[in-house]
Parts: structure tokens; sequence; C-alpha cells
């Protein structure tokens, strides 16, 4: 929970996280060295320089770093796990369910756990996720439809065994289908940021919804006009929100073309951890206004109740989390008791500045 | 007579980032270059590890072709370095290889129409200021009516922002006679006055993509690459 300058209060609910191991010892290959560094690079380039880690921490972070960034610092109120699991660099997957468990099974009020299918798997597929589902009462996946393997170059949401397993999804209701859609390492001849597909799979399943992460970046455009026609499509923010810090500008036009052509209520924030701290992200996001410009070029306006809903509020209508009754049973929990909650309104920092003033 | 670095260099600044639509030398994308007599190297990095081949291989081979068009150029490489695919592609291309050959299990076809989806973006992209340039001077019924007579700027439009318009107007052969309609849409298709509106603000989502694209590239470069970034290894041997 974050309280701002004027008292206004804001359950978080962070859509993107991670657990992942990268170290040394459990890279299969240059590809495991190089994906993590990359994602590094994603961190050391857009981050405060204070809250830049050393390489090593990065590669393989433990679960204290993680729960108290998350809840004590980060303000994060519920968090939601989107597994990747990288099989064919890292010896134990990057990110699995599995590993993530680990943490929802003994923080259930506090996290989410998503799970992930892929449709070259098929029958025997089918049944290993139904088994998952069963297992940890999942209500949401994570679909890397770029993804190699063996002579298959990824694949789409329009395949029947995709259809299949969507279909899956709506009997079980695992109704939110997290779709990645950002860089991918193989050599296709196409654009592997295409999100058309996206629009096929949310005109046929209307129970199910979909939310593009990384708002299809950097095919934002191509994404909103998708998003404008399928009421079941949404954009996840993970890798376009830390703009916010070193990118202002740039930040500021990506939102007003989100708000323009998808509105407030269909936006998901998230920091991609451990991508980036939540803590600065959350801070400068409440604080953040769009420049006059900017919002009379486009006519929209990010409202304090607009920030509500990114923050945590549509997350919560898609994962039926009640955010007063959840909430007050988090500030009870071993978190809430010790979780900074913001400069409030009598914070010393605000008032050292009414004095001032 | 052999090449010089400047003619190189210039060489290289004429080719794109297809993705973004600047030059390589903008985007600080060549890390060195070096000249000795009719011999040509370049290396070039990108932002991340993982930049899509296809894209890459698109750069390495317009870098090859123009520097191989240097009068006196007797051998030109350009290597792709710190990528996932850098070797196979510098090989690839050194080697005349089209990108389905390189690739022949991960691709199914080559990327001419892939270039030219972001041609058509490039395209929207650099309209849309002269555009708006052209309404606020003679109103939307003249702006949709204009023809391009002699191709120079007229008095209302930033000679350059005309000058790279027209360009990639050429690259989609469209009529570029006298009598061509100025504006059009990214297929020629004409724009209707009573819709210029809405057209821009189609143009003004394509252009807030390419240009936060373009800011994370080029962040990620400068967090991958650090400080120094702009100091080129340059080096230029007398024959």
């Amino acid at each position: 929970m974050y309280r701002d300058r004027d008292g206004n209060e804001y359950f978080v609910v962070d859509s993107h996280l991670h657990w992942w191991d990268a170290s040394p010892e459990n890279q299969k290959n240059k590809y495991g060295a190089g994906f993590i560094s990359c994602f590094y690079d994603y961190h050391s380039g857009l981050s405060p320089e204070e809250y830049v880690w050393p390489r090593e921490k990065y590669e393989k972070y433990d679960q204290e770093t993680m729960l108290s960034d998350l809840f004590i610092d980060g303000y994060v109120d519920v968090g939601i796990f989107q597994p990747t699991y990288l099989t064919d660099f890292y010896v134990n997957g990057f990110n699995t369910t599995a590993r993530d468990a680990e943490l929802k099974e003994k923080h259930p009020d506090r996290f989410i756990l998503n799970s992930a299918w892929d449709p070259r798997d098929e029958e025997a597929g089918l049944a290993a996720f139904e088994e998952k589902v069963e297992r940890w009462g999942i209500k949401g996946v994570k679909l890397y439809t770029a993804e190699w393997r063996g002579d298959s170059r990824g694949w789409s949401l329009d395949d029947p065994w995709a259809e299949r397993y969507l279909e899956k999804c709506v009997e079980l209701g695992v109704k939110n289908i997290h779709v990645h859609k950002g860089p991918t390492i193989w050599p296709l001849n196409k654009d592997a940021f295409d999100v058309q597909e996206i629009d096929h799979a949310a005109t046929n399943f209307t129970d199910l919804n979909f939310i593009v992460e990384h708002v299809g970046m950097p095919r934002t455009e191509d994404f909103c006009w998708i998003a404008v026609q399928e009421p079941n499509v949404y954009g996840g923010l993970a890798v376009l929100m830390p703009f916010i810090h070193p990118r202002p500008k740039y930040f500021a036009d990506v939102m007003a073309e989100l708000l323009f052509w998808l509105g407030e209520d269909r936006l998901l924030f998230s920091s991609d951890y451990a991508l980036w701290h939540p803590k600065w992200l959350v801070e400068k996001f409440v604080d953040f206004d769009l420049p006059e410009q900017v919002a009379s070029e486009t006519g929209v306006s990010l409202t304090v109740e607009a920030k509500e809903k990114i923050l945590g509020l549509n997350a919560c209508k898609l994962y039926d989390i009640d955010p007063v009754e959840h909430g007050s049973r988090l500030r009870a929990d071993q978190f809430g008791q010790k979780a900074a909650t913001g400069p409030g309104p009598h914070a010393e920092g605000a008032l050292a500045e009414e004095v001032a003033t | 007579m052999t090449p010089t670095l400047d003619a190189a260099r210039e060489a290289l600044d004429g080719v794109m980032d297809p993705e973004l639509d600047r030059s390589l030398v903008a985007l600080d994308f060549v890390q060195s270059l070096e000249v000795e007599g009719g011999r040509i190297r370049a290396a070039v990095r990108l932002p991340t590890y993982w930049c899509s081949p296809n894209f890459a291989y698109l750069m390495v081979g317009d870098a090859v072709e123009a520097l191989r068009g240097l009068p006196g150029a007797t051998a030109v490489s350009v290597e792709l370095v710190d990528h996932c695919e850098g070797e196979r592609i510098t090989e690839a291309v050194a080697a005349g290889l089209t990108f389905r050959q390189a690739f022949p299990t991960q691709a199914d076809g080559e990327l001419g129409e892939l270039r030219r989806r972001f041609r058509l973006k490039a395209f929207v992209v650099r309209q849309e200021p002269v555009l708006r340039a052209a309404r606020g001077a003679v109103g939307d019924a003249a702006a949709v009516a204009l023809r391009l007579g002699d191709g120079r700027a007229p008095a209302w439009a930033d000679p350059e922002a005309w000058s790279e318009y027209l360009g990639r107007r050429r690259n989609l052969d469209m009529d570029a006679g006298p009598d061509a309609v100025v504006f059009t849409d990214s297929q020629g298709g004409a724009l209707p006055a009573g819709g210029l509106a809405d057209y821009l603000r189609l143009a003004r989502s394509v252009r807030v993509s390419l240009e936060s694209n373009t800011e994370f590239c080029t962040g990620l470069l400068a967090a991958r690459y650090g400080d120094g970034l702009e100091e080129w290894q340059t080096k230029e041997v007398a024959a």
C-alpha cells in the first residue's frame, strides 16, 4: 500500500514478477550467460543509480531480498509470478512455476502464481497443465509464442493446438492469458514483435482476458489499434514503467497513447522484478503528471483515480481480489507491520515542506 | 584512387536501421572503422546480445554494400560484434548469402517484406511534421491538393523535414513527377481533406512508438558500452 502526500491510498498489485536463478552454475551455455547479461543492461540502463545491484546479486537473489524489496520497501500488496522457463539456456530453468511455488506456498496471501503452457506439447502438455492448475489453483498463464524449439520457429495463438489449450483455460477458469510480445532471440524472417494474432484469439475467446505484456513494445501502435477493438485485451506495463526515470518525455508520450486508445481501465502496473525495483517505480508514477502539451494534444489525463486503477485495482478485478478485505489482512501479516507506506499526509518530508512554505 | 576514412564514414551514414529509421552512425552502432589503402574494415555493435537477427542481417548487408560501392574499395569487411548470431551473420553476408541461406532451418523466407513494412512506418513518421506544417500554412483542403512541382521545399516547410519526407517517399517508389500529389497515405491513396485530424492521430501513434523504441535502444546501447560511446575507434593508413 502506498500513501501519497495528499493522503490518497493505492493498493499495489505488481503484475509481473520473477524469482530467477541465472547463476553461472545454472547456465547451460553461452545463451544463458547472454540472456542474463542483457537483463542486467536493462536493469542498470534504466534504474536510478542507487538501485543498481552488483552483477552477482542480480544473477541470483535470495527469497529474503525479494520479499523485503516487494512487501516491506516496495509498497507492493500482492505480486503475480510470471514464469519463464528457458530450459534450453538454464539447467533447472530460469524461473519455473515450481520454483515460484516455493514462495507462493509460504506466503499465499502475497503471491498469485501463474503457470505456462506450450501447444507443441499437445495432449501430454494439456494433462500436465491441468495438474498444475489443480495443484496450485492457477488463474493465469504466461505464454511465449516466439519460443524456438527443435525445428519449430515458434507458434501462434491461432494454431489448432493453441486453441485446444485456450479452450482448456476456459474450462478450468484460467481466465488471464498473459502473452509476451517482446524481444526474441531467433533469426526469424518475420517481425517477432507482431501482435496481430492477439486480435483473432481475443475475438474467439471472449471469456478470457488477454494481457499483452510490454504493451507490444516496440510496436505499441499496432497493439493499441488491436486493443481498441477488443474489450478483453489489456496492456501490461512491464518495461515501459522504468522509462519514467531516464526518459520521462517518452514515458509520457506512450502513456498518453495507451490512455487514449485503451483507457485507464485496461492497464496493469508491473516492475518485472528483479529487472527493476517497485519502490521507485511506484513513487515516481504517483508523482507523475502528463506534460500539459501532451495532455492537450491527446485529450487525456493521468488522474489519481487512473493511477489507483493502474497500480492495482485493474489487476484486482482480473484476479478477483477485494482490495479492502484483502488489504486489511495484509496489513496484519509479518510484512504489513513493517512495511513502508510512502510520504503520507504528515510524514516528515511533507511536514517539513509545509513548514518551509 | 583509394577511399578516405571520411568517405567510408559518409557511406555508413547512409545505412539505416530499418526499424528505427536512423543511420548506423547516428545511432552509434559503428564501433570501429579502418581504411587501409583499398581495404575497409568496420565493426558494427547493437544495443543487446539478442537484437533481432533479421534486422541485424539487413544492416550488416547494407553496410557491406555501401562500402563496396566506394570508388577504389578493393576489400570490404563488416563484422557484427557481441551478438548471439554475430559470427554467422558476418560470414554469411561476406559470402553473399541470402538470409534464408544463412539460416536454412530458422527462416522460411527473405527479408524484403519486413523491410517494406518498416519503410511504410518511416513514411508515416516523416510525413507527420510536414503535413502538420502544411495544414497550418495553407489549410486542409489546399494541403491535400498540393503537387510536388520541382520538388523544392515550400516556404512553410522545414527544409530538412521536407527532404527526409521526400526520401521516404522515394523508398516506396512513389510517383515523383511534378504533378504528383505531395501528401498521400503510405499506399499512395488520396487523403480526404475532412479526415486529416484522424489521419494525423494515427500518425502520432506510429511516431511515438518509433521514437520511444529509439530511446530504448540508445539507452540500452549506452548501458552496454558505457562512457566514451561517441568516441569511435578509427584508423586511416595511407596505402
